[in-house]
């Protein structure tokens, strides 16, 4: 893992999620990608488990800065645990495939706002609004956008891909 | 000598990382907003470059965005000059013999602020401003943008400022609509949209009138232009009022700069960087 090219990539990521992605925005909700998490997700399945839980937590952090406005938390522990859940799972299920790469941002997606949303509300936080519909739309936008992602972070992180626990 | 490596289990790796996000996720709104602020402090730069900066593949729309944007500076200008008017109208028929101030910002301080950080999805309409305590601003004053009173101070530093937006869900200002006589009450609803409820269905309310803020001594000492009606449908839960949505007349997602308006400045000597300017692309 390039750690110096990691730290570049988020903070390029967290600036362009604040402040460029909503030249990208469609629909009347104002939906746009989520490249923090698709970036969480691309180093869940490429890394091994000790740094799919470094950068997890990391973009989590940065998601929170970048998107959250002004409450800080629920990203950081939701991207965490799905990235952690991710990278474990990763063992079994090979994710290698444009589709099942879609696929899996879409399910972590998901699951991350929800539970963001879920822990944002436990912690008596506004939590991020626009309701599920924005949730949908980042969710499906960010499948459809990541695989494309995952070629360019392929280049720009040249990870070896080790597979542990399959043959 | 080997350097000794420093290993560390994944679960503890984990343990730790779920702790600092649990103490992030409860701890005070203040404090993390208070880090929020420094880290858009740091990375002011980057930041403020990043709105100036179209992407290659949008290379035409910055074009036709500048047209729709002057188009609306035009009609928000022509909506505030309108409103004067009616005032100035009503003000001779009363011949109340006040001397009153017909030009909404004459002798007004405005503040000019880039915006570092906006914050606009769902319910919350929020963003932050490189202008603070430092440069004379109080809270609850009016932020100006594109013509048009965009929102309030809500949360002041030494060197930056929160503005909450007329959209965002906890702010409630008083206004009104031309040729509708009764004081009004506009609460946010997110979604860059404001509600005005409470209005009684005798009073016809046309689609496109301007809403207009309404003066507030000491802050805002003529009638500006906040948003126009964008529909109007009579209240689910009480038919015999309407339930009117407003939406703002300037654009939030494009906005670079802004001013903070102050009416009544406290000297030119207080105010090291108050400078008498003109609404960012204004008139």
């Amino acid at each position: 893992m390039h750690w110096p090219r990691f730290a570049v990539l988020v903070l390029i990521a967290t600036f362009l999620q604040a402040r460029w992605i909503d030249t990208i925005a469609v629909t009347d909700l104002r939906v746009t990608p989520d490249l923090l998490l698709i970036a969480m997700v691309f180093f869940a399945v490429r890394c091994n488990e000790s740094e799919a839980i470094v950068t997890s937590f990391v973009l989590g952090f940065a998601a929170d800065i970048a998107t959250s406005g002004f409450s800080m938390g629920p990203l950081i522990i939701s991207f965490g645990l799905f990235g952690t859940a991710l990278a474990y799972l990763h063992r079994l299920i090979a994710i290698k495939k444009a589709p099942h790469e879609a696929i899996t941002i879409f399910i972590i997606a998901l699951g991350t706002g929800c539970m963001a949303w879920l822990l944002a509300r436990v912690a008596g936080q506004s939590p991020r609004p626009g309701g599920m519909g924005a949730l949908l739309g980042t969710s499906i936008y960010s499948a459809a956008l990541g695989p494309v992602l995952f070629l360019l972070l392929d280049w720009l992180m040249r990870i070896k891909t080790r597979r542990r626990g399959r043959k | 000598m080997a350097r000794k490596r420093i290993r560390i289990s994944r679960r503890m790796l984990f343990a730790w990382f779920i702790l600092a996000g649990f103490i992030l996720l409860f701890s005070p709104l203040a404090i993390t907003s208070r880090f929020q602020f420094a880290l858009a402090r740091l990375f002011h730069w980057p930041l403020s470059a990043g709105k100036q900066m179209p992407l290659s593949a949008m290379t035409e729309l910055p074009l036709k965005d500048d047209f729709s944007r002057k188009e609306s500076q035009y009609q928000n200008y022509i909506a505030n000059l309108e409103e004067e008017l009616r005032q100035k109208d009503q003000t001779i028929q009363q011949l109340s013999g006040f001397r009153t101030r017909l030009r909404g910002l004459e002798g007004a301080k405005l503040v000019p602020a880039d915006v570092i950080i906006t914050s606009v999805s769902g319910l919350r309409s929020e963003f932050i401003i490189n202008r603070g305590k430092d440069d004379g601003l109080t809270k609850d004053l009016f932020v100006i943008g594109d013509n048009s009173v965009i929102g309030t101070i809500s949360d002041l530093y030494a060197r930056t400022a929160k503005v909450r937006l007329f959209s965002d869900s906890s702010s409630v200002v008083q206004v009104n609509i031309p040729d509708v006589e009764i004081n009004m009450l506009m609460q946010g609803a997110g979604n860059n949209s404001a509600k005005i409820k409470m209005v009684p269905v005798k009073h016809e309310i046309k689609i496109g009138s301007p809403v207009m803020l309404r003066k507030k001594p000491g802050y805002l000492d003529s009638a500006m232009i906040v948003g126009e009606v964008q529909q109007c449908k009579r209240d689910n839960k009480n038919p015999a009022l309407w339930d009117i949505t407003v939406k703002p007349s300037c654009d939030i997602t494009k906005l670079n700069n802004v001013a903070v308006l102050l009416m009544n400045p406290q000297g030119p000597g207080n105010i090291s960087r108050v400078e008498n300017a003109k609404t960012s692309g204004g008139k």
